[in-house]
């Protein structure tokens, strides 16, 4: 008897949450959200379904300018998650009734940035190398909330490339790959507070150095490297064909880890960063790229302007540190001894974008600083991507460079870089346009979970500025005890009111 | 044929004529700038202002209506343009500073005066960026590096660009002074011992010429070593003091400020160094903060923006500056370092004029820059827009009424 009015209760209970799911359809229905079929007669079968379809979790932004990044900027529209994916996007979208929805107004959302070559967003641990980075990554890491605080959602971390960071947060010599190339990295999620959906790609990528600097003997080597994958590639392929004919002994052909990555970079399988930063490095990488079909991407080419159309042609991009590479104080440097065109330029990805060339942006520290300088790590990649844009290029592409194109080099955007319906729900909530040096994240989320939030993280949410309130309060140090009041606002300068005190 | 040749040469003459005549009457030195909004920084800014510059000088200020162009006057249009004073870095160490010559733990006696390198690479970067103004002072490798000089940016000989020697002390306390191994300067104690001491030795000295001075007493001998420390107490120049964390700068307000009466400015002034506001509004001290931007505390897990820590605890707006420290953050930066302050809080009117005439008080230069009013010096910065946006450029620095960068001559730089 109880267990037939049990069944009767969540029967009729679940009428009404039915009654609810039928119209929250999105007009443009993904893929996965096709309404169960349900047989009237099977009642359990209908309530596991109801139940299953209430389940699902969708959270709207409304009326936020919005930069999809892959198309255009879209003025008072809505974005639409769907549990760990992006349902929509568009300025005329259907909310269903269960659905979060959060005011965007005078707000911008935006896809969370990319951070190539990084260092320590992932939160990765030591070990022996062996683990996969899913098993060896502390989701509660600091440096992934403050990663996050910034913007970034995805970061791709390197075995074979070092971070940037000096002292003072310049980049000097960067890159440990190697002329014989590493195989290596981590493309994850800044997942924070969960391991799930963490992973996107492993190893990330194939590194490998300018040889020239090394002379004849480490050119020679780099391209037999070049001829064997070349081989390997040519062997494989014959292999897999007698496989497909049938001959199942057929034997496969075995190399060297370096030498089956560069063939599968030269199937498209898999990223191949190199680091040319010079005129000479560029083009020798250029003349392999070409005479081997692989595509490369050129690692901070800071030089890539005087041979735009060379790298057009053969690259398939490059990565830029739009404020330079050069020892500081001393850029852009120039050398007396060299005519040529040559050194650091502040129109290089201006240049890039007239030439068509994709072009991400990279920090001058891409490493994570709370005590040395700010604005030079991946605390500032949005601020990095704006000194493009002084240099000419266009806000939408200077967006797309800590987005899209990086998601692209690492052959990750499927996934990620950009708000399109599909793809994941990785995207931010700012308060002003994504290049402004005054926005701030309000909202991360990651995989369609909030993975940073700034009122509950205590980082940047008590930062008074003329959009934002903050506390009166404060206690930086706990010894001290109260600090007198922050005082109440005085007039501005230029006589204008600052914002209410909270 | 004499006909053809005639009407030819009147011909061909005839756009020459039409070019050499506004071109003969165009003054040397005389410039107006036009159309921009100017930021005076002694007023509103000034929607389609004009800036008249003569002879190194700007001559007049005001609104297109109210003021009108000379004849003569070079024109330049900064029509969608802010015209904005040039940027003044309150610590600098690349325009005449050798960083460190350790004579002794304390050099009174130093000053970089002699290294003054006009319009090195250095320079021309500094014009790029629209700083037009440097305090340069010796390193922190001693606690006292020696005797700094202010500076413009642009010039062909010392002369031409020294606003002032001496243009401020450079003390610095505790981190990079450290010595080891038990010497005179490992700990706080010694190294505030040196700077007190030679500071009390140089106070005997300047009471005693003043009394000499006054008719009493006999003339001390001169002694060199002390001789600039007297218009330090004189206060004609301020005391720029390398001095972070909170009980760095405890010890800087309490010895320097309070104790020994001496005009300071605090520099760097970073980590927790800002809880000393209190005591800093209490003595009237500016702070000057920079290279460092933020401090993330430990406490309660806030970043604190250092200047706008500063500011919202109580210092004076006018007594809020930025500093770039450079090499440490490059010379251009400057802006950006400002843009980092707002980031953090700081706001951008104070940032602005802590780059521009707050920067000039705190040196006693106000008279010369740090605001665009007849009469002062003619260091004008035409931005593509805010100057603290990374994406905004400099088309023009002018100098000394001498256009020292501009974007379409030299090519964009920065």
């Amino acid at each position: 008897m109880r267990g037939t009015f049990m069944l009767l209760a969540t029967l009729l209970l679940s009428l009404p949450l039915l009654a609810q799911a039928e119209p929250a359809k999105p007009e443009t229905k993904p893929a996965d959200a096709k309404p169960a079929e349900s047989k009237p007669a099977d009642s359990a079968k209908t309530a596991v379904a109801a139940d299953a379809k209430s389940t699902a979790k969708w959270v709207a932004i409304k009326g936020a300018t919005i930069h999809t990044v892959s198309g255009p900027v879209l003025l008072d529209a809505t974005i639409l998650l769907k549990d760990t994916k992006i349902a929509d996007v568009g300025r005329d979208i259907s909310i269903p009734a269960d659905a979060e929805v959060i005011d965007g107004r005078g707000k911008h959302v935006c896809p969370g940035f990319v951070a190539i070559a990084a260092k320590g967003p992932l939160g990765l641990r030591n070990s022996s190398g062996k683990e996969k980075a899913e098993h060896r990554f502390d989701p509660y890491a600091d440096f992934m909330v403050l990663a996050l605080a910034n913007g970034i959602t995805s970061a791709h971390e390197s075995g074979g490339m070092a971070d940037f960071g000096g002292l003072f947060g310049f980049s000097g010599s960067a890159f440990t790959g190697s002329h014989t190339g590493v195989v290596g990295g981590t493309v994850g999620k800044l997942t924070h507070g969960t391991v799930e959906g963490f992973a996107l790609r492993e190893p990330a990528a194939l590194y490998l150095n300018s040889p020239v600097q090394g002379g004849g003997g480490a050119i020679a080597e780099q391209r037999d490297l070049f001829e064997r994958a070349k081989k390997h590639r040519a062997a494989r392929k014959a292999w897999l064909k007698e496989l497909a004919g049938g001959k199942k002994d057929a034997a496969e052909p075995k190399t060297d880890d370096v030498c089956v990555a560069l063939a599968d970079a030269m199937d498209g399988d898999l990223p191949v960063f190199y680091y040319a930063d010079n005129r000479r490095h560029i083009e020798h990488a250029l003349g392999l790229a070409a005479e081997f079909d692989v595509p490369v991407v050129l690692h901070t080419a800071q030089e890539a302007w005087t041979v735009a159309a060379e790298v057009g042609r053969h690259a398939r991009g490059v990565v830029l540190l739009p404020r330079g590479l050069g020892v500081r104080g001393t850029r852009p440097y120039t050398d007396l001894n060299v005519s040529a065109p040559h050194g650091w330029r502040i129109d290089t990805p201006a240049i890039m974008q007239r030439t068509g060339v994709p072009w991400a942006v990279l920090t001058l520290n891409t490493g994570i600083s709370t005590t040395l300088l700010g604005g030079r790590d991946l605390m500032g990649l949005h601020l990095e991507a704006a000194f493009a844009v002084r240099g000419g290029a266009t806000d939408a592409e200077a967006l797309r460079a800590i987005t899209l194109t990086p998601a692209e080099f690492l052959q990750v955007a499927d996934r990620i870089g950009s708000l399109e319906p599909g793809k994941d729900a990785d995207l931010l909530l700012m308060d002003r346009e994504p290049l402004d040096y005054r926005a701030f994240v309000e909202k991360a989320w990651v995989n369609g979970r909030v993975a940073y939030d700034e009122d509950v993280t205590p980082l940047y949410g008590h930062i008074q500025t003329d959009r934002r309130q903050a506390p009166r309060k404060w206690k930086p140090w706990g010894i001290w005890g109260d600090l007198p009041d922050q005082k109440e606002a005085p007039p501005l300068p230029d006589g204008s009111q600052p914002p209410p005190v909270r | 044929m004499f006909k053809q040749i005639l009407l030819l040469t009147l011909v061909s003459c005839m756009p020459l004529l039409a070019q050499v005549g506004p071109v003969a009457l165009e003054q040397e030195g005389c410039f107006a700038i036009t159309g921009g909004q100017v930021f005076p920084m002694n007023g509103p800014a000034i929607d389609a202002g004009i800036v008249l510059v003569k002879d190194g000088k700007i001559e007049a200020v005001g609104a297109a209506g109210v003021l009108a162009v000379p004849a003569g006057y070079r024109v330049i249009d900064a029509s969608g343009h802010r015209v904005i004073p040039g940027f003044i870095d309150l610590h600098n160490h690349t325009g005449a500073s050798d960083l460190h010559d350790i004579v002794y733990q304390v050099n009174p006696e130093l000053r970089v005066l002699d290294n003054i390198e006009m319009n090195s690479a250095e320079m021309r970067i500094a014009c790029a960026g629209g700083v037009t103004t440097l305090l340069s002072i010796p390193g922190s490798g001693t606690n006292m590096g020696g005797f700094g000089v202010i500076i413009k940016t642009f010039g062909d000989k010392p002369d031409e660009v020294v606003v002032r020697f001496p243009g401020a002390l450079k003390i610095a306390q505790a981190g990079n002074p450290e010595r080891g191994n038990g010497d005179l300067g490992s700990g706080r104690m010694g190294m505030n011992w040196m700077i007190r001491n030679v500071l009390l030795e140089g106070k005997a000295y300047h009471d005693a010429w003043t009394a000499f001075e006054a008719g009493k007493g006999e003339a001390p001998a001169k002694d060199a070593r002390y001789e600039y420390l007297r218009g330090l107490f004189r206060g004609e120049y301020p005391c720029a003091v390398h001095t972070q964390i909170f009980q760095v700068v405890q010890s800087t307000l309490r010895m320097l400020a309070r104790d020994l009466k001496l005009k300071i400015v605090i520099d760097h002034g970073e980590f927790d160094g800002f809880i000393n506001a209190p005591l800093a509004v209490e003595l009237g001290v500016p702070a000057a903060c920079g290279p460092r931007i933020f401090w993330l505390s430990p406490n309660d897990g806030h970043f604190y923006g250092l200047a706008a820590s500063w500011y919202w605890l109580g210092v004076s707006s006018d007594r809020i500056g930025v500093n770039t420290d450079s090499p440490v953050v490059p010379q251009e930066e400057l802006p950006f370092q400002a843009a980092m302050a707002i980031r953090h809080g700081l706001p951008e009117g104070v940032a602005l004029k802590g780059l521009t005439i707050n920067a000039a008080k705190m040196l006693q230069i106000d008279k010369r820059v740090g605001s665009l009013e007849a009469g002062k010096d003619a260091d004008i910065v035409l931005w593509s827009g805010d100057p603290f946006d990374p994406r905004s450029k400099v088309r023009i620095t002018m100098v000394n009424g001498k256009v020292a960068y501009d974007a379409a001559r030299d090519g964009q730089r920065f």
